[in-house]
């Protein structure tokens, strides 16, 4: 069976913002990262198994989701080794969080915005095992698949990652933690 | 084994084999300061799982999407676009291929005709006269909601009618839409069709609608009805097809009697929020507080021992805008189960004791003054009914009201109730339950998006307040997404105010 557009269009709405934010955490720059995962998706019809995405499921979809996400990592470092030539672009050691919220107030009582600032306090590799496993519930094993280390690696990244945030959260003043951050640590 | 052992992370995200899982379990028993390591680690990786996941994503473009699909499409045509599977199958994934190159391949067109000169298009200069958005329902709402947009691409502006596309078959944009569904895997091929409908374009962000004060004053002996509160200066909006939902207070003395509204408009909860996230606010008419509070799963107390298959729950808190108001949450929770109808002709009934009672109000709801019709309850099934009270302002003691929930035993026909007698408020909303909590934050922002209570953009994100400790329920990622909503529109309507 051949790829029917309909078949891409799905793995499309399925994986796209995930994509995106993924390659987004390497360039730096949503354009960028757009350009890295429309080249991943080409990629994917070029090459792609016959089976419709609507069909996969357990294994098969995660093959999928792990190709995707290691196409998209590549691209994402092609990208930025060749703008970085061109332009000079903070390179993800250097890079710091995003201009903080406009209400302050309002962005320091929600955990998300909390963890993700605390996020760029870590490593690139810690932070990248961390966004892996968290907003993609990649195992270790898939994400040892797509970042080319090896579990043993991945599971010492997050284990040391995930103590460093958990410091980090402890040194801040409890009061001005978001309440579900309080409960968690 | 230390507290620095990698494993001990690798057992808190359930990444060891069963050998090793074992053994951990086993040290874990023997080290209370492992087990306590374990039990922080496991607390933060919730944490994480439920939070990570809002960092705002983007999509592609509908340029990048376009480039994916002129690639497939180049293979499919390059391979003979053979098409295997049974024959249904086949005739509808053809319909379906056929209409999501249409549908996004007008889009692109669409949107670059409207960068270059005008050209003698129908379909692309109906799209900018009409401005008329196009949807497509999800399998949950289309059997109830004829309103809904191309997932992913909500630019995509079409015409009403058929859209006379080159190349393509005269087909309605019912089966276009239809076909685009399916993209998203959400429609069976087998589904019926829904029923293809348009909804104008949503209100600009931020109507200027200008708010009644919130704060009447409460007098007692007077059968004065209340007005004002819940009521908003009349907006001027395009004809939608929505319903319409007024929250009328009710004086306790008049109607000292009134049914729970159980059942509720199918949610398309979905549908607000891709509006919102489109920097626009739904019309009015499409935001159904009782639906949306409902949106969400809560999680209720299971019914106790045998004799019921039901459980009420009613408790009381503060109003989060009104230091004299209270909020009412009364919510029925079926026992666990299979699906299967639990209680047949379910109906929740109010008695108001005019004495502590002023008036009230059930949110998004005709106000229980309308005849009441039994609803049948399955199993897992739960409902939240939000109402607001005005006390009397009276000191007494008695009962503020009673509730009784009257259903039908399944099988036995048997006429069985539960009642409950409430006398006493929570003082605030830190000793409320989570599940209170969110209710309330859900009305705030269902009052802002339904122009009602002076809840304005400014203003909603200091109601994330109320949340508290209701995330630890957030079994699908909801919560913490609508949460992160309220955050998105408050930068949204800072943009477009300038940064004011």
């Amino acid at each position: 069976m051949t790829l029917p557009a309909l078949d891409i269009v799905a793995l499309m709405n399925r994986y796209e913002r995930p994509l995106v934010r993924y390659a987004m955490s390497i360039v730096g720059e949503l354009d960028g990262a757009r350009d890295v995962v429309q080249d991943t998706f080409i990629k994917y019809v070029r090459g792609s198994s016959d089976q419709p995405i609507t069909e996969m499921e357990g294994e098969s979809a995660r093959h999928v989701e792990s190709w995707l996400f290691t196409v998209t990592r590549n691209g994402s470092l092609d990208h930025l080794r060749k703008y970085s030539r061109i332009i000079p672009m903070p390179l993800p050691d250097d890079r710091r969080s995003e201009a903080p919220s406009p209400d302050q107030e309002l962005a320091n009582r929600e955990a998300a915005d909390w963890l993700l600032r605390l996020l760029d306090e870590l490593t690139p590799n810690q932070r990248e095992v961390i966004r892996l496993k968290f907003q993609n519930d990649l195992s270790y094993k898939e994400i040892a698949d797509v970042t080319g280390l090896t579990a043993t690696n991945v599971g010492f990244l997050l284990h040391v990652g995930l103590k460093k945030l958990r410091e980090l959260l402890r040194e801040t003043p409890i009061d001005s933690l978001p309440v579900q951050i309080r409960a968690a640590i | 084994m230390n507290a620095n052992d990698p494993r001990l992370t690798a057992y808190a995200l359930d990444e060891l084999e069963p050998r090793e899982r074992a053994q951990i379990e086993q040290l874990l028993r023997e080290n209370p300061q492992a087990a306590g390591e374990v039990a922080s680690l496991q607390s933060l990786c919730a944490l994480l799982g439920t939070t990570l996941r809002v960092e705002k994503s983007e999509p592609l473009s509908v340029d990048h999407r376009e480039a994916v699909l002129r690639a497939a499409g180049m293979r499919s045509k390059a391979a003979g676009n053979v098409v295997e599977g049974p024959s249904w199958w086949r005739s509808w994934q053809f319909a379906a291929t056929a209409a999501a190159c249409m549908v996004f391949g007008f889009g692109a067109y669409a949107i670059f005709d409207a960068l270059t000169e005008p050209r003698p298009n129908y379909a692309a200069a109906q799209a900018r006269t009409d401005g008329v958005e196009i949807g497509v329902p999800s399998a949950e709402s289309a059997q109830h909601h004829p309103h809904a947009v191309v997932e992913n691409a909500p630019e995509l502006q079409l015409p009403t009618g058929s859209v006379p596309t080159p190349g393509v078959p005269s087909q309605s944009i019912g089966k276009v839409q239809i076909a685009s569904a399916n993209i998203g895997a959400q429609l069976q091929p087998q589904s019926p069709l829904p029923e293809l409908a348009v909804t104008p374009d949503p209100a600009p962000l931020i109507s200027a609608a200008p708010m009644t004060p919130a704060h009447s004053t409460v007098r007692r002996g007077s059968k004065e009805p209340m007005v004002g509160f819940f009521r908003p200066e009349p907006l001027v909006r395009k004809q939608t097809t929505g319903p319409s939902y007024d929250s009328k207070t009710l004086n306790a003395a008049e109607h000292p009697v009134c049914a729970v509204p159980l059942s509720f408009g199918p949610s398309n909860y979905a549908e607000l929020v891709r509006i919102w996230r489109n920097g626009k606010l739904p019309s009015k008419e499409l935001v159904d507080i009782h639906a949306l509070v409902n949106a969400f799963p809560y999680q209720y107390a299971q019914p106790v021992g045998a004799d019921h298959p039901v459980a009420l729950h009613v408790e009381v808190g503060p109003h989060p805008l009104v230091p004299q108001y209270r909020l009412l949450q009364i919510a029925i929770q079926a026992r666990a189960g299979g699906g299967e109808v639990v209680a047949r002709n379910a109906s929740v009934q109010v008695e108001f004791n005019a004495q502590r009672i002023w008036s009230y109000a059930f949110l998004g709801s005709n106000n229980g003054v309308s005849k009441e019709v039994g609803t049948d309850i399955r199993a897992g099934q739960g409902i939240t009914a939000m109402c607001v009270l005005i006390p009397s302002g009276s000191d007494l003691k008695e009962q503020m009201f009673k509730v009784k929930l009257r259903y039908s035993s399944v099988g036995s026909n048997r006429e069985r109730e539960i009642e409950e007698i409430v006398s006493k408020s929570e003082p605030a909303f830190e000793k409320c339950s989570p599940e209170f909590r969110w209710a309330s934050f859900v009305t705030c922002v269902g009052w802002f998006l339904s122009g009602t209570g002076e809840v304005n953009a400014k203003t909603l994100g200091k109601f994330t307040g109320l949340v508290g400790n209701a995330l630890r329920f957030d079994p699908d990622g909801k919560r913490l997404e609508f949460v992160g909503l309220i955050r998105n529109l408050k930068d949204v309507a800072d943009a477009n105010s300038g940064g004011k």
